[in-house]
C-alpha cells in the first residue's frame, strides 16, 4: 500500500500524498509526515488543509505559525464554506493567534459568511427542504440530514460570534 | 368463474367482466411485499440480504417479465371496459397513462380518461382533477362533489380539507367562514388541524389558530414559530416547552437545539440540550437520537463515549423509519449509516475493518438499496469514499473502472463549494492524464482539467 501511496504522490495526486503523510504518522516519522501534510495542503486537498492548519497552530514551538494556519483556515470558510473552520477562526480571534485579539472585520466576515447560507431550522412553512417531512399521526418532521446538521452547527457559531461582538 | 370464461365473456363486451379481468391482472401484477416498521436488522443480517439478492437476480428478472405482461394485460382490458363507459375504468386508465404501468406514458391522453372518469360520476377521477387543474373554480367544484362522494378514508379527508381551505380562502367560490368550519368539523382531529394551519398560513388570520392552540401541539409549536419570526425566541420557547409538556418529541429536540446554539436571550447550554434529546430520545425519535449520539461522539456536554456512540449510531442506522401513512416510503437513516461508517474506519467503538467500512459507506452513500423501496438519498462523502477504496484497492479488490465510475458520480452530485467536488475532478483528471488503470487520455484529461 505505502508504495503504491508513495509512486502516485510522487506523481502529484493529493489526495495520495495525504494518505501517505497519514501512514507516517503511525509510524511516528513526524518529518515526513510534516513534509507530505504540507505538499497535499499545496494541492489544496480538503483534508490535508485542514489537518495542516491545525498543526500549525497547535503543533511544537518550532513549527507553530498562527498566520499561515489562519490564512488556511480563512480559505477553508472561503472555498468549502466548512463550518469546522469557521469555528477555528472564531477560537483563533478570540485568543488573538495570527490576529488581533477579537478582530471585529474577521469576526464580521463569518457572520456575513453564514448569514449568507440558509439556515432556517425551525420553520415550517408548507415544506422545509432543509430537513422535514411533514407526517400525519406521529405529528413528527421525522428526518434528521446533513444539511440540517450543518444549519444547527452554523447558527452556533452565529450566536457566538454576535455575543464577542457584543461584548467588545 | 375460471379466468377463460371470464375473458370471452370480456371479449364478447361484458364491461364487468373486463373489470373483473382488469382486477385479476393488477393484483398479479404487484410483487410487493409489506414494509416492517421498527424492525432492526444487524450488520450480518443485512449483508446476508445483500448477497442473496446477487444469487438469485436470474429469477427476478423472469418474474419481472410476468409482472410486466399482467401490468400490460390489466391496463387493455381496463381499457375495453372504459371505452364502453365504465368511469371507474376510465380512471384506471388515466392514472395508467400518467405511471406509465402497461402502457407507454402519455400525460395529455391522461388527462382526457380522467375527465371521461370525473364526468362519468367517478369521484377519485375528480379528486385527480381537482389536483391538477389551475382553474380555481373547476378545483372547488371537483373537491367539493369528491369530498361528498368518496369513501371515508385518507383520500376523502384530503378532499374535505381542501374544500375547507377553498371557503376560508375563497378561492373558486365566495369566502364563507362558517361553511368552512362546519367542512372541518367533518374533518378527523389530524386534518382538522392541519387544515387550520395551512388557513392561517395562508389567510394571516390569527383567530384560526386561537381556538386551537389550547389543546394542540403542532398548533403550539405553530405559534412559537411566529415568534421566531420576530426573533422573539424567549416566548417562543414558552411555547416549545408548552408543547414538549404535551408530550410533543418535535418540541422536546427542537428546544434542546435552541439551548444547544444558544439563541438569543437564552443562555447557551450544552447539558440542558442533551438532556433535552435524550427526553425525545427516549420517545424513539430518530432526529433526536442522532443529535445525541453526536454529543456523546464529539464530547460536548457530556462525557465522550466512542463505544456507545457507534452502537447508537450503528442501531439507528440499520432501524428503518416511519415516514407516516401517506404512501412515504420507509428508509434508514442515511445520516447515521455515514457516522457509523466513518467511526469504523477509524476503529471508534469497534475494530478497524477495511472491508466492512467499505461495505458501511457504499450503504450510508446511498449506493445500495436495503429493500425495493427504500428510497435513497446520496451522500456525496460516503461515494467519494468508495471510489478511493476501489482505487487504493483497500477493502475490496482494486478496480480502476469502478473506481472512475464512482468518482464521476461524486463530482455529478456535488456542487462547487463542497470539498469532495474537486477532489473528485482531480482524481479523474489525473488518471486519464497517467494513464492509471484505464487507457491514456490527454484531450480527456484536458476536459476535466477545465471542470
Amino acid at each position: 500500500m505505502k508504495e503504491k501511496l508513495l509512486k502516485w504522490a510522487e506523481a502529484g495526486d493529493g489526495d495520495c500524498m495525504y494518505k501517505l503523510a497519514k501512514i507516517y504518522q503511525v509510524e511516528e516519522n513526524f518529518d515526513k509526515y510534516f513534509e507530505w501534510l504540507r505538499k497535499s495542503a499545496e494541492t489544496k486537498n480538503f483534508d490535508a488543509m485542514k489537518e495542516f492548519a491545525e498543526v500549525l497552530r497547535n503543533g511544537e514551538e518550532k513549527i507553530r505559525d498562527y498566520e499561515k494556519s489562519m490564512s488556511l483556515y480563512k480559505e477553508l470558510v472561503e472555498t468549502f464554506r466548512d463550518e469546522e473552520s469557521m469555528e477555528k477562526i472564531v477560537d483563533m480571534c478570540e485568543q488573538g493567534q495570527g490576529v488581533e485579539k477579537n478582530d471585529k472585520d474577521l469576526l464580521n466576515y463569518i457572520l456575513e459568511t453564514i448569514n449568507d447560507m440558509y439556515n432556517d431550522i425551525y420553520y415550517i412553512k408548507n415544506i422545509n427542504f432543509l430537513a422535514r417531512t411533514f407526517v400525519f399521526k406521529t405529528r413528527r418532521h421525522n428526518e434528521c440530514t446533513m444539511e440540517y446538521l450543518q444549519a444547527v452547527e452554523r447558527r452556533r457559531i452565529a450566536a457566538r460570534v454576535r455575543k464577542i461582538l457584543a461584548e467588545n | 368463474m375460471d379466468v377463460k370464461n371470464l375473458i370471452q365473456l370480456a371479449e364478447n363486451g361484458d364491461v364487468n367482466a373486463m373489470m373483473e379481468i382488469a382486477k385479476f391482472y393488477d393484483e398479479k401484477s404487484s410483487g410487493r411485499q409489506e414494509d416492517k416498521v421498527g424492525d432492526v436488522l444487524s450488520e450480518e443480517e443485512f449483508l446476508e440480504i445483500l448477497l442473496a439478492e446477487e444469487t438469485i437476480s436470474d429469477e427476478e428478472t423472469i418474474s419481472k417479465d410476468e409482472c410486466e405482461e399482467n401490468k400490460k394485460n390489466a391496463y387493455k382490458y381496463y381499457r375495453m371496459a372504459a371505452e364502453a363507459g365504465n368511469a371507474e375504468a376510465c380512471t384506471e386508465v388515466g392514472r395508467r397513462l400518467y405511471d406509465g404501468i402497461g402502457v407507454e406514458k402519455n400525460e395529455e391522453e391522461s388527462d382526457e380518461w380522467y375527465k371521461r372518469g370525473a364526468e362519468g360520476g367517478d369521484p377519485n377521477a375528480m379528486r385527480v382533477i381537482a389536483f391538477r387543474t389551475d382553474n380555481a373554480e373547476e378545483k372547488f367544484k371537483y373537491f367539493k362533489l369528491s369530498a361528498e362522494l368518496l369513501k371515508p378514508g385518507l383520500n376523502k379527508q384530503d378532499s374535505i380539507k381542501e374544500t375547507a381551505i377553498n371557503y376560508a380562502c375563497g378561492r373558486g367560490t365566495e369566502k364563507d367562514i362558517s361553511k368552512a368550519k362546519k367542512w372541518i368539523a367533518k374533518l378527523d382531529e389530524d386534518h382538522a388541524e392541519y387544515a387550520i394551519i395551512q388557513i392561517s398560513k395562508m389567510t394571516g388570520e390569527d383567530f384560526w389558530l386561537k381556538e386551537i392552540a389550547e389543546t394542540s401541539t403542532n398548533t403550539m409549536i405553530e405559534m412559537a414559530e411566529k415568534f421566531i419570526q420576530k426573533n422573539d425566541f424567549v416566548t417562543a420557547l414558552k411555547w416549545y416547552k408548552k408543547a414538549a409538556a404535551k408530550d410533543s418529541v418535535e418540541a422536546m429536540s427542537l428546544i434542546g437545539d435552541m439551548y444547544y446554539i444558544g439563541e438569543e436571550g437564552i443562555e447557551q447550554n450544552y447539558a440542558e440540550a442533551f438532556k433535552w434529546y435524550s427526553q425525545a430520545a427516549q420517545h424513539d425519535y430518530n432526529m433526536a437520537k442522532i443529535k445525541m449520539t453526536l454529543m456523546i461522539y464529539r464530547g460536548i456536554g457530556v462525557e465522550q463515549d466512542l463505544n456507545t456512540a457507534f452502537k447508537n449510531f450503528s442501531k439507528i442506522a440499520w432501524t428503518r423509519e416511519n415516514f407516516g401513512e401517506l404512501g412515504a416510503p420507509l428508509r434508514f437513516n442515511s445520516v447515521a449509516r455515514y457516522y457509523a461508517a466513518k467511526m469504523r474506519e477509524n476503529g471508534e467503538g469497534c475494530t478497524k475493518d477495511s472491508t466492512k467500512t467499505v461495505e458501511s459507506y457504499r450503504v450510508a452513500g446511498g449506493l445500495e438499496k436495503i429493500e425495493e423501496y427504500d428510497s435513497v438519498r446520496f451522500i456525496p462523502k460516503a461515494i467519494y469514499k468508495v471510489a478511493d477504496a476501489y482505487f487504493l484497492g483497500d477493502g475490496v479488490r482494486q478496480n480502476f473502472a469502478k473506481a472512475l465510475n464512482f468518482y464521476e458520480k461524486t463530482f455529478s452530485l456535488e456542487s462547487g463549494k463542497t470539498p469532495y467536488h474537486k477532489e473528485a475532478v482531480k482524481k479523474i483528471m489525473w488518471m486519464y492524464e497517467l494513464g492509471e488503470g484505464i487507457p491514456q487520455d490527454k484531450s480527456k484529461a484536458e476536459e476535466w482539467r477545465k471542470k
